[in-house]
């Protein structure tokens, strides 16, 4: 699982980090029932806020990425459904959007659009 | 390119022959010859005999069917894991460094017990009581001595160790503004096969104790402080934390020792590389290569490694290891 955080830039750090993981589940490089790092941990790690780890945990929980359990600490959720395509479609369209010299914020206005 | 006109037999298939006679068949035929001749004594020989030799001549008897059938139990089950683990064989069909020496110790296995084990039977044909065995620090020493010869015949028999050169590719830190942090951290883990031989070999080892335990508990005791010594190590190495961040590469097994830490100032360099833990380093756990090179050995495959200032390298392998030599080489920079 590889974190990047930028304290310096807009995006709350607890997003950044929540979509750090996110990405990591959809991509596997997190598996099922793989433990992560204490809130603590990761904080000192990170050398952020634990509360901005615990935030960033429950969200993903409340998305369904995660369990978080009293003394076992955030695993990795097992998910019903596979990200496998999800993964695929997102690099196809990163790549084509790539391909046409549209901005990162022109393609993430597009698909913000579209979810809506 | 002659060498497939002249002999079209692949390399593999002709090193898996050479395990077959050297590693098995001959292991075997010694083991069963020496098993059959010391059956042929039975007749002559006292019941119990000995079978264990203290200061003062013999202080162990047992059954004769058990020291006959030893050496055959223990051959048979050694030749098994030679026939497993050199199976496969190195990358270009021939044998790696270890495989020669799994094969040579099975011949070394065989037949050092055969002769301990008819060795002792022979000089106990016609006693009446196994109490006035003779001694045997010569059946001993001659063991040694033609096992060791056997087994440098089987080394010499077998073709040269094929040498195996790991190509590192640096890994770039990641691109992104001077203010990030990164945190990559992984659970690396033994590879199911192997767990299945190391829990195996920790169960023989289990039973060994136990069976030491009820026969001779006097000299139970450093035995066991061993045997509980390797498998607390074993079991403790058998799953590690890798962690990399701000304050470098740190390695943690499962039980929290062994443990090791490598500075971002102590690195001078960082790569991916592939690595073949029985070719490079001789199997699994963490391991010394004689190249120089030290670390988490679990797996075939991917791995990162750090060159550190000091021109010593360790290597952790893992899955996405690509990904964790990015955020160490980010980290180094800094």
């Amino acid at each position: 699982m590889l974190i990047r955080v930028d304290p310096a830039s807009e995006t709350p750090l607890f997003e950044q980090l929540a979509a750090s993981i996110r990405s990591s589940v959809i991509d596997r490089s997190l598996a099922a029932g793989e433990r992560l790092p204490t809130a603590r941990e990761l904080a000192e790690s990170l050398g952020i806020n634990m509360h901005t780890v615990l935030r960033a945990y429950q969200e993903l929980r409340d998305e369904g990425f995660i369990e978080l359990r009293r003394g076992r600490g955030a695993i990795v959720a097992a998910s019903p459904h596979s990200y496998d395509s999800l993964a695929a479609s997102v690099t196809a369209v990163v790549a084509e959007a790539r391909s046409k010299n549209i901005s990162l914020t022109a393609l993430t206005a597009l698909i913000r659009e579209e979810y809506q | 390119m002659t060498d497939s006109l002249e002999n079209p037999v692949p390399q593999r298939t002709r090193t898996r022959r050479l395990v077959i006679v050297i590693g098995v068949v001959v292991p075997v035929l010694i083991t069963l010859i020496g098993a059959i001749i010391a059956a042929l004594w039975i007749p002559e020989l006292p019941d119990p005999v000995a079978s264990h030799w203290g200061t003062s001549g013999p202080d162990g008897f047992t059954a004769v069917g058990g020291v006959i059938a030893l050496p055959l139990i223990i051959t048979l089950a050694f030749v098994v894991i030679t026939t497993l683990v050199t199976w496969k064989g190195a990358p270009h069909g021939g044998m790696l460094w270890a495989h020669k020496l799994l094969v040579a110790t099975a011949v070394f296995i065989a037949v050092l017990l055969t002769v301990i084990s008819s060795g002792t039977l022979a000089i106990q044909r016609g006693l009446d009581s196994a109490e006035n065995a003779g001694d045997i620090g010569g059946i001993m020493i001659a063991g040694f001595v033609i096992a060791a010869i056997l087994a440098a015949l089987a080394w010499l028999m077998l073709p040269a160790a094929e040498q195996i050169v790991s190509h590192p590719v640096a890994a770039e830190p990641i691109v992104g503004s001077t203010t990030q942090r990164v945190h990559f951290s992984t659970t690396t883990r033994l590879g199911p096969g192997v767990v299945v031989i190391a829990v195996a070999a920790l169960v023989a080892l289990g039973v060994a104790l136990t069976i030491q335990a009820f026969s001779n508990p006097a000299e139970l005791l450093l035995p066991a402080v061993i045997g509980i010594f390797v498998i607390a190590l074993a079991v403790s190495t058998l799953s590690w934390r890798v962690t990399v961040d701000h304050r470098g590469l740190r390695v943690r097994s499962a039980l929290g020792f062994p443990r090791s830490t490598i500075a971002p100032e102590q690195i001078a360099s960082v790569a991916v590389v592939e690595v073949n833990p029985i070719g490079e380093f001789g199997g699994y756990g963490w391991r010394w290569a004689p190249d120089g090179r030290s670390g988490i050995v679990l797996s075939k495959g991917e791995a990162i490694e750090v060159t550190r200032t000091n021109g010593k390298k360790f290597i952790v392998t893992m899955h996405d290891a690509r990904r964790g030599a990015e955020a160490l080489a980010t980290v180094a920079k800094k």
